[in-house]
């Protein structure tokens, strides 16, 4: 099934598809009181062909090309922060960017003592993981309460990934847990995120 | 049965419509509607991060607040805030985000009677403005009865004033909020709702049309 050539425009509420034959994808969804997929989105309506492997034959409808709202963290999304509070069991960050994008409205995690590492969780010293002004790269383990996210550093590629030192220059890994100034050389400890190769 | 209004139109007849969106840059998502002299700007902000107020880890809450032309809130505004409030989050997916918060910011330009109508229809194209999910567009009208019985559309200030009850019907495919002042006969009433639903009908090829076209002829807005 080929994706269709011309795009039809459509608006909030108009009917898709019927669940038997489309399956409800971006800017869609699907009325379970009548089996229909309405558009949710104003934009153009494409149809995505099934993925030659699927066990699913039916074709995703989705609504492209229109307005997105901001994105928002959402549990399993990945997400750049900036440390600006660290407690004795926690620190707190706010979030600036969710994978590629970067947040419109502010939203406030927090890394637990216990989220930092995957080993040793209770030997975890949060002044020597995280500073202030630190930018981390975390997961969102869950919504939280209403002030703020949970996030984890508990894999070798999440952590710190930028960070500035007591001099003021930006600081170079030189370990999972040590970042060097290359003004002073002095070491300072954290929880450092490994890079990608 | 006919009758003579001020502006000369028929009972039937609306005043003349405009909507304009992405009116503000700052806010993301924003739209201005005027039904006649009677004009109205809604913008909105989010989805953003939950207060402890709206905490609700299983949906998304929609904060409306109410700007009069002048003078402070009072109790109609008030009332207002929670008649959109219970409108838009019946049109909105909240599912989607949950614990999140959209603030929909109405401000009133003008008031000519119809209001209500006028903020639901702004706000709710500012939400598609947004690119905020909806299940379908709401489209709101005003009918009142005046003193001789007879029903007219969309009425202006003068018109609200000198006839006693008023219904205001958002409809999309069958009812959603029903706001009616004063006091009327059942007759009156479903009379009033045939009316409306056929006016609704016009009215809502003119908002998708319109917000059809502006939507999608402006660059995205993502983040």
């Amino acid at each position: 099934m080929e994706e269709e050539k011309e795009a039809v425009m459509v608006t909030p509420g108009e009917v898709l598809g019927r669940t038997s034959d489309v399956k409800a994808g971006r800017g869609a969804y699907a009325a379970l009181h009548n089996n229909t997929v309405y558009a949710s989105l104003t934009g153009f309506r494409h149809t995505v062909p099934p993925a030659p492997d699927s066990s699913d034959l039916r074709p995703t409808v989705e609504v492209t090309g229109h307005k997105a709202h901001g994105p928002v963290p959402q549990p399993g999304s990945v997400v750049i922060a900036r440390v600006t509070k660290v407690m004795a069991r926690s620190a707190s960050a706010d979030i600036m960017c969710v994978g590629p994008k970067s947040v419109r409205e502010k939203f406030t995690g927090i890394i637990r003592q216990q989220d930092v590492r995957a080993t040793e969780i209770d030997k975890v010293d949060m002044h020597l993981s995280f500073h202030p002004g630190d930018i981390v790269r975390a997961l969102v383990l869950s919504l939280g309460d209403a002030r703020a996210y949970f996030l984890s550093t508990a894999k070798n590629e999440l952590g710190v990934v930028s960070a500035e030192s007591i001099a003021g220059a930006t600081m170079v890994p030189v370990s999972w847990t040590e970042m060097q100034c290359p003004l002073t050389g002095q070491i300072e400890q954290r929880k450092v995120a490994k890079a990608a190769s | 049965m006919e009758t003579d209004r001020p502006d000369g139109r028929t009972p039937n007849q609306l005043r003349p419509l405009a909507y304009s969106c992405s009116i503000l840059h700052r806010a993301h998502g924003s739209a201005s509607w005027a039904q006649g002299e009677t004009k109205v700007l809604a913008a909105v902000y989010g989805p953003k991060a939950g207060t402890k107020k709206n905490e609700n880890p299983e949906k998304a809450s929609i904060e409306v607040i109410w700007k009069p032309k002048t003078g402070q809130i009072g109790k109609m505004e008030k009332e207002y805030e929670m008649i959109l409030k219970r409108t838009l989050e019946s049109i909105c997916i909240r599912t989607i985000y949950p614990n999140t918060t959209t603030s929909v910011i109405v401000q009133v330009v003008h008031d000519d009677g119809a209001l209500l109508p006028c903020a639901i229809n702004a706000a709710c194209a500012a939400l598609v403005d947004a690119g905020i999910p909806l299940k379908h567009l709401a489209v709101a009208i005003c009918c009142s009865v005046t003193d001789s019985g007879c029903i007219i559309l969309d009425p202006t200030k003068d018109e609200e004033e000198r006839s006693l009850q008023v219904g205001s019907e958002p409809m999309e495919n069958g009812i959603m909020t029903s706001v009616t002042q004063g006091a009327m006969s059942v007759n009156d009433y479903l009379h009033c709702l045939e009316r409306g639903r056929a006016a609704c009908a016009s009215l809502s090829e003119f908002v998708r049309k319109n917000i059809g076209t502006k939507s999608t002829s402006e660059p995205s807005k993502a983040g």
